[in-house]
């Protein structure tokens, strides 16, 4: 007697350090489930051997009584009741850890639950009927048939959800693998069981079937999964084919990736060659961008490595609470391109198990996929966005050769219309009228004449040619004599403000005044009512010249746009002025010349305030080498031959100037 | 109506540039028209109701409407729909003088425009409708 029940404890042993080795190995010693796992393992294996024991005892004494039989029936009963409730307090275990949503937990629960208890009943059922051991034994089996019959059923349609495939597809998928190793375990089970009752050492050497058999049919299960693995990689990567919208990218990836690791969400980030990154994670609620903290924290904790995992206890803090629930995180990451690396990260809401290896390879082929589509995008974006460019450049230069040919015949029909209307009716004419005449056809030449020559300086700031002559310059008398030359375009509405003794500047004297005269023009044009003040102040080694109006002004969205080349605000007919879009653009180039900064500012509606801030000591030029930047980015040369600037020691022109 | 009958009396030009205004003005008078001008788009068809000119010349390029506007709704107000309108403008694209025609214009000079070309077509208008 004693010899049996020794026997029975040793089988229960092996069995259930065999379990605990199992539940050790996949799940990772580390995590406290695993250490649930582990005690309700211990539990049931004691519950269980119960009954056998007391059996055992009454069978060399006197008859099984009832109150034997309500013993038996009682402590079968205690066994599945008590593993019901391990079940439910591990399973509260891990969901507590995984902070799963609220309704997720109750399903995981009450699945979990569910499925022990009707294993359980089977149990009960079976050993109630017939309170024999070998029938407990086959009770035992048998619930634990219905268990794992239960968790692929509930399993497959998790699965099926999570992966978007049809539940009947997925359970097809893994009722083989999962009724093989069920039907060989129980096989082997009873073989044991009945070898064990007749000859209890004659089990030992069922251990090798039992070694072999499980190495074969795990090998078949991970082959099987593996397959599955490569068919939805392939599937994911053809899905990124579709991408095309750079805003669109990143969810996409990681609505994908998340599909592809059956986890409870993804990141997919885009790392820039400057370390700035942007990311997304796709959860249960969708897609959102991940927190910029996050990032930063993932990208440090994945730093230069292709591929690998981590659990959620060496998270961040920011990086945990974004990711949650997880309780491990897979990763891969990949160059995007030559600016840009790729990183996905799958989180799973369970603790690490034998196919996060798996996970993690498959993650990172998935990862060179994304990459290179990632990568595609970026280019289409690219060529896009030059072609746009491109295409709004060409639109300015039609408008800006319609705007030139206009500009060129309106000028030339009044001179043209006055030298006609003097040759038909000279004889007819008063003196007095002739002469208005002639001032007006010489008005439009000088108009004509502004325009040739803001063309040409245009295209020699294109073509690097034009020089700067910097000697000392009278500010003073410049822009009195610009006032005086604009003041009857004005009608008397242009005021001065200059200082009692205004500097000299070392400058181009004739692109001062050329920049000065535009923003005048400009002003007369655009703001035909209220005053216009020209202002010029010195102070600390600057001289700072203001033009301002009370036009409509300038929105501030368009401020750096009125001084690209061919923009007009207005670009329809009715637009109050004509002009070719050059001004402006062509005071930027020559106060860049000058080592000058032009800018414009003024509340929306209260007119325009036109700012130059030139050096006075002329330092602008004093660089041989000087590059303009372009608004596209590029940059233009000045040829060192044509631009060196001459500055010259004598006071000579101003001093004409000043006679004069 | 006295614009159906009546050989051109009354001129009215509408262009945004004062040289050519007055050169058009000049001429037109001293061949005995009556001439008027406005220097924008925005009170042509007011004026025009008021004045009843025997022919518009119309700049398109102007402050406040564009010419092309102002002669779509000079067609649609019968009051003034009939009135001759010669459409004078820089704008000498292809596409363009098309627009102008489209609009309802009766003649388009491009500037630089030849004072013969308009007188006669002024005379042409005065013959044609005597």
């Amino acid at each position: 007697m004693t010899g049996r029940i020794g026997g029975l404890a040793a089988g229960q042993a092996i069995i259930g350090g065999g379990a605990l080795a199992l539940a050790t190995r996949s799940h990772g010693a580390e995590s406290l489930t695993s250490w649930a796992f582990v005690g309700y393992t211990l539990v049931l294996v004691a519950l269980t051997l119960l009954p056998p024991i007391y059996v055992e005892l009454r069978r060399h004494g006197s008859w099984i009584t009832p109150a034997d039989s309500a013993t038996i029936i009682g402590l079968l009963l205690l066994g599945p009741v008590a593993f019901v409730a391990a079940v439910a307090l591990s399973e509260l275990a891990v969901l507590a850890r995984v902070r799963q949503a609220p309704l997720k937990r109750l399903f995981n629960l009450v699945t979990m639950i569910s499925g022990s208890a009707a294993g359980a009943a089977v149990f009960a059922w079976i050993g109630q009927a017939d309170p024999r051991v070998a029938t407990s034994w086959a009770a035992a089996l048998a619930a634990l048939l219905v268990i794992a019959a239960w968790d692929a059923l509930v399993g497959s349609a998790v699965l099926a959800i999570s992966e978007g495939t049809g539940w009947l597809e997925t359970l097809h998928r893994l009722a083989p693998a999962v009724a093989l190793s069920l039907v060989i375990s129980a096989a082997l089970g009873l073989s044991a069981l009945l070898l064990f009752i007749e000859r209890p050492l004659s089990v030992v050497l069922l251990a090798p079937v039992l070694a072999v058999l499980h190495a074969s049919t795990r090998t078949l299960s991970r082959q099987h999964a593996e397959r599955h693995r490569f068919q939805q990689l392939y599937q994911a990567s053809g899905n990124l084919s579709q991408l095309v919208v750079p805003q669109e990218m990143l969810a996409l990836v990681a609505e994908e990736a998340r599909r592809l690791g059956t986890g409870a969400a993804a990141v997919a980030v885009l790392v820039e060659d400057d370390g700035g990154a942007t990311g997304i994670i796709t959860n249960d609620d969708g897609s959102a961008d991940l927190d910029p903290i996050a990032v930063e924290q993932l990208v440090s904790l994945i730093g230069h490595r292709d591929q690998g995992l981590a659990t959620s206890t060496s998270l961040q803090p920011e990086l945990a609470a974004s990711l949650a629930p997880a309780m491990h995180v897979v990763w891969a990451q990949r160059p995007a391109d030559d600016d840009g690396r790729l990183v996905i990260a799958v989180t799973r809401e369970f603790a690490l198990d034998g196919n996060d290896d798996h996970r993690s390879a498959v993650l990172a082929a998935f990862v060179a996929h994304a990459a290179t589509a990632v990568a595609n995008v970026r280019l289409h974006e690219d060529v896009r966005q030059a072609l746009a460019r491109e295409q709004q450049l060409n639109q300015q230069k039609s408008e800006f050769v319609a705007a030139v040919s206009h500009e060129l015949r309106t000028p030339l029909a009044s001179v043209t219309g006055i030298l006609q209307t003097l040759r038909r009716h000279r004889a007819h004419l008063l003196a007095s009228d002739q002469g208005e005449l002639i001032d007006m056809g010489l008005d439009q030449g000088s108009r004509l004449r502004r325009l040739i020559e803001d063309l040409l300086v245009v295209a020699a700031t294109d073509h690097h040619t034009i020089g700067v002559e910097q000697v000392p310059v009278e500010i003073g008398p410049l822009l009195r004599d610009l006032e005086r030359e604009f003041q009857p375009g004005f009608e008397g509405r242009l005021r001065t403000d200059l200082p009692l003794t205004p500097p000299t500047a070392v400058t181009d004297a004739d692109k001062l005044r050329r920049i000065v005269a535009n923003l005048l023009e400009n002003a007369r044009k655009y703001a035909p009512e209220g005053d216009v003040l020209l202002e010029a102040e010195a102070g600390s080694g600057r001289l700072i010249i203001r033009v301002s109006d009370h036009g409509p002004g300038i929105p501030e969205a368009q401020r750096e746009r009125i001084f690209e080349r061919f923009v007009q605000l207005d670009q329809s007919t009715t637009r109050s002025q004509g002009g070719t879009g050059l001004g402006l653009h062509l005071c930027r180039q020559l106060a860049e010349l000058l080592g000058a900064a032009l800018s414009v500012e003024g509340a929306d509606g209260e007119g325009a305030r036109f700012v130059l801030e030139l050096p006075l000591d002329g330092r602008g030029t004093a660089v041989e080498d000087r590059h303009l930047t372009h608004r596209n980015g590029s940059t233009i040369r000045t040829n060192p031959m044509r631009a060196r600037p001459r500055t010259k020691a004598s006071a000579g022109t101003t001093g004409e100037r000043h006679d004069g | 109506m006295m614009a159906d009958v009546s050989p051109i009396q009354r001129i009215l030009i509408v262009d945004d540039d004062a040289s050519i205004r007055h050169v058009l003005s000049c001429n037109l008078r001293a061949e005995g028209f009556d001439v008027r001008t406005l220097e924008h788009g925005r009170f042509v068809c007011e004026t025009m109701r008021h004045v009843m000119p025997d022919l518009l010349i119309l700049d398109v390029m102007m402050p406040h409407r564009d010419g092309l506007d102002v002669l779509t709704e000079i067609r649609n107000d019968p009051r003034i729909a009939n009135t001759p309108v010669a459409l004078l403008t820089a704008k000498a694209t292809d596409g363009e003088v098309w627009a102008g025609w489209q609009a309802g214009a009766d003649y388009y000079i491009t500037k630089p425009f030849d004072l013969d070309e308009i007188l006669n077509f002024v005379r042409y208008l005065g013959v044609g409708a005597a």
